[in-house]
């Protein structure tokens, strides 16, 4: 039994059939040996009736000739006995090989299309031209195959399109990402700068509040310049006074000197009229006379150098006045000075608060912008590995060999398709370039590793419970 | 700005991808010059090389934190990808609470970041034992590589719009107001959460005991496919029986290459 049912159907249907012919033949056989044994006992039969002694020479004859007939009757009956069971078996085994043939030729075809399948070929055309279960079976398959071939289909251009989106989302998240560094990286400038400005504009702030200062003070001075110019006026004033008193004693003076000499001529002449006596007298006069002479050529210097003095006075007056005007104005502009520079200093402040401002809301962007290199790097990265997985399974997906027009599918979705597999092919050349590049690396980072002895690992030395 | 030559920009980046994972490809220049300026500039380097030199000679480990942190990319929020935090407390906390008989919870937030996702992972803890908490220790571990980070992250200071996406009653259990626009993390929740500095490279892993959650979401994005297969090896050793993995959900472990058993988008389990 065991035998049998490793047989294919092929063989077990011949042995079937040739199990029936020999069982035929079988049967035939023991009717011929049935026809064998009758024809022998009529024989017997005829020998013994031959025994009887008076029997008729009619039945006698009768007998022979009933004998001879049955003898040819059996000859003939066993010959066409064995041409039927030759044909029997012939036709068994014909009719078997055939049925056979019917049987497993579909059967073969399925065999060899789900090898097909097996194998990732969905590419399979199944038509089996008979009426039977195996043709029922064969356009199970057939629809079996279609229904996967359309959901390979699918799947794949699914893969496709994933893996095109996917590189796409890789590549607009590293774009992002590039944008977002850049950003960074100038805002850290303007950080650097605005700092700059920042730290001027306060100098600037001071400088403008130590120069009012200065302005203040100089405002000051002049003013006591001012006030000081004003009492030297005075002071001139009471000069120009005192030179006039200086310059009436001085008359004064001289008309004493005027005087003393007419007493001089007069004690001289009264000493000449003394003679003798008086001649020591107009010795005197005469100095006398000198001394008034004197008196009043120093009288007169004193009076040209009063006079002198006088107008140089009259002068310095005028050069004071010039002066205190001139005081009066730098007074006046001073003040405006110390007002605009006061003003300067006030704007700087406010410019520095300002400054400070910005640089407050430069560093909220800066902390945003950071955030964003952050997820957009995060991104880029993620896409990237969402990327690879698409390939992935799009690799898989192509391990299929897809049927190109599906019972399901319509001419649209075989030009997009086209299209999606330029794309794809793009894609996947832009891949090995990718690959290669990791492939190259390897060798570089070994030869790193050799001539790199500094190694800090940077984990910790504990990890509590851990 | 400082350009970067070719050479230079292989010879840091490789540095970076041996010693600390983080994969910079080409595209990635302008991200390195520009997180990097700055950096350059107070270390008074003219250029990269300087700066490599710099790096490779200082045996504090100060530059190459200050690498490390700005090279880092900390983009975090709360309840991001929440499917998994509704799955961690309807599936995986009902599953533990029940299977773990020394109620001692071990999990792991791989690449914390500023802390939001530990601080998320702490108050559905607390809030699923409720009272019976006292009887477990479950603090969770949080790591990342940037001691920058790490440090706001023990701060657990959030703006109001931050905070904003949790639900309310987390808001409102967990959080103490600072002024109008700022809130910080209760200290009780704070001493549920164990920040550690941890470089998710290291040949060894230093743990007492296996885990029975880690989240490492959005991390191995930064990764390039090798360390991140190691990586996932690693987490799978280190890993208790039917442990989960939790990882972003633009991420996935490809079925031939891990030992680990699809549950749901971007969750694993160890068989």
């Amino acid at each position: 039994m065991k035998l049998f049912k490793n047989l294919k159907i092929k063989e077990k249907l011949i042995t079937c059939f040739i199990l029936f012919a020999v069982v035929t033949g079988m049967v035939g056989l023991f009717g011929i040996y049935s026809m064998y044994t009758i024809n022998t006992r009529a024989e017997n039969m005829y020998t013994n009736a031959m025994s009887v002694e008076n029997m008729s020479a009619e039945a006698i004859s009768a007998q022979t000739q009933t004998l001879a007939e049955n003898t040819a009757n059996f000859n003939s009956d066993c010959i066409v006995m064995v041409v039927i069971m030759a044909l029997g078996i012939a036709i068994a085994v014909g009719v078997g090989l055939k049925i056979a043939k019917t049987i497993t030729q579909p059967l073969n075809l399925l065999v060899g299309s789900a090898e097909k399948i097996a194998g990732g070929d969905l590419d399979v055309d199944i038509h089996i031209n008979t009426g039977d279960e195996i043709a029922d079976l064969g356009r199970s398959f057939q629809k079996m195959t279609d229904h996967i071939n359309d959901v390979m289909t699918s799947i794949d251009s699914a893969a496709i399109q994933v893996a095109a989106g996917s590189k796409q989302i890789a590549d607009s998240s590293m774009g992002l990402s590039q944008g977002a560094t850049e950003q960074a990286s100038s805002i850290e400038q303007l950080t650097a700068s605005i700092e700059e400005i920042s730290s001027q504009t306060k100098l600037n702030a001071n400088n403008a509040s130590e120069a009012s200062e200065l302005a203040e003070s100089t405002k000051e001075d002049a003013l006591q310049g001012n006030s000081e110019m004003k009492l030297m006026l005075q002071s001139m004033e009471e000069i120009n006074e005192s030179s006039n008193n200086i310059s009436k004693i001085i008359k004064v003076i001289e008309e004493i000197a005027f005087q003393t000499n007419i007493l001089a001529l007069n004690a001289a002449v009264e000493a000449a009229r003394a003679r003798q006596h008086g001649k020591g007298f107009a010795v005197v006069a005469e100095e006398v006379r000198n001394l008034a002479a004197r008196s009043a050529d120093a009288a007169k210097e004193t009076t040209a150098m009063i006079e002198g003095s006088i107008k140089k006075v009259d002068h310095g007056t005028q050069i004071a006045t010039k002066t205190a005007a001139a005081l009066n104005k730098i007074v006046g502009d001073v003040t405006k000075v110390s007002d605009i520079v006061g003003e300067i200093a006030t704007a700087s402040n406010e410019q520095a608060i300002g400054i400070s401002q910005i640089n407050q809301g430069i560093m909220q962007v800066s902390e945003v912008v950071q955030m964003n290199t952050a997820t957009s790097e995060e991104s880029a990265a993620a896409s990237e590995e969402l990327s690879s997985q698409a390939e992935l399974l799009r690799e898989q997906a192509e391990r299929f060999n897809l049927k190109k027009v599906s019972h399901y599918s319509y001419r649209g979705t075989e030009e997009s398709k086209s299209d999606i597999e330029e794309i794809l092919r793009n894609l996947s050349s832009s891949n090995n370039v990718y690959s290669n590049k990791r492939g190259n690396q390897p060798s570089f980072e070994t030869n790193e590793l050799a001539s790199n002895p500094t190694h800090i690992v940077l984990n910790d030395n504990e990890f509590g419970k851990y | 700005m400082v350009s970067i030559t070719e050479n230079e920009f292989k010879e840091l980046t490789g540095y970076i991808k041996n010693n600390y994972g983080i994969y910079l490809n080409d595209e990635k220049k302008n991200l390195v010059t520009g997180r990097l300026h700055h950096v350059l500039l107070e270390n008074n380097c003219r250029n990269f090389s300087e700066f490599f030199i710099l790096l490779k000679a200082d045996k504090t480990g100060r530059i190459v934190n200050t690498l490390i942190n700005k090279i880092t990319t900390n983009y975090t929020f709360f309840m991001r990808e929440s499917d998994h935090f509704t799955y961690f407390q309807d599936q995986v906390l009902p599953h533990l609470e029940n299977t773990v008989s020394d109620h001692d919870l071990r999990i792991w937030s791989a690449g914390c970041s500023s802390g939001e996702e530990p601080y998320t992972l702490a108050m559905i803890i607390d809030k699923y034992f409720g009272n019976t908490k006292k009887f477990w220790d479950a603090k969770v571990l949080a790591t990342d590589i940037s001691d920058g980070i790490l440090k706001k992250a023990k701060n657990g200071h959030y703006s109001k719009e931050q905070v904003s996406s949790l639900p309310i009653d987390f808001r409102m259990n967990y959080f103490n107001e600072i002024d109008g626009k700022n809130d910080a993390i209760i200290d009780r929740l704070k001493a549920e959460v164990i920040f550690r500095k941890f470089n998710l490279i290291s040949k060894n892993f230093p743990f007492k005991k296996k885990f029975h959650v880690i989240f490492c979401r959005n991390v191995m994005i930064y990764f390039d496919n090798k360390t991140k297969i190691e990586l996932v090896d690693k987490f799978y050793e280190c890993m208790d029986p039917g442990g989960v993995l939790f990882i972003g959900h633009s991420e996935s472990l490809i079925r031939d290459q891990t030992k680990f058993k699809y549950v749901l988008p971007a969750i694993y389990r160890k068989a």
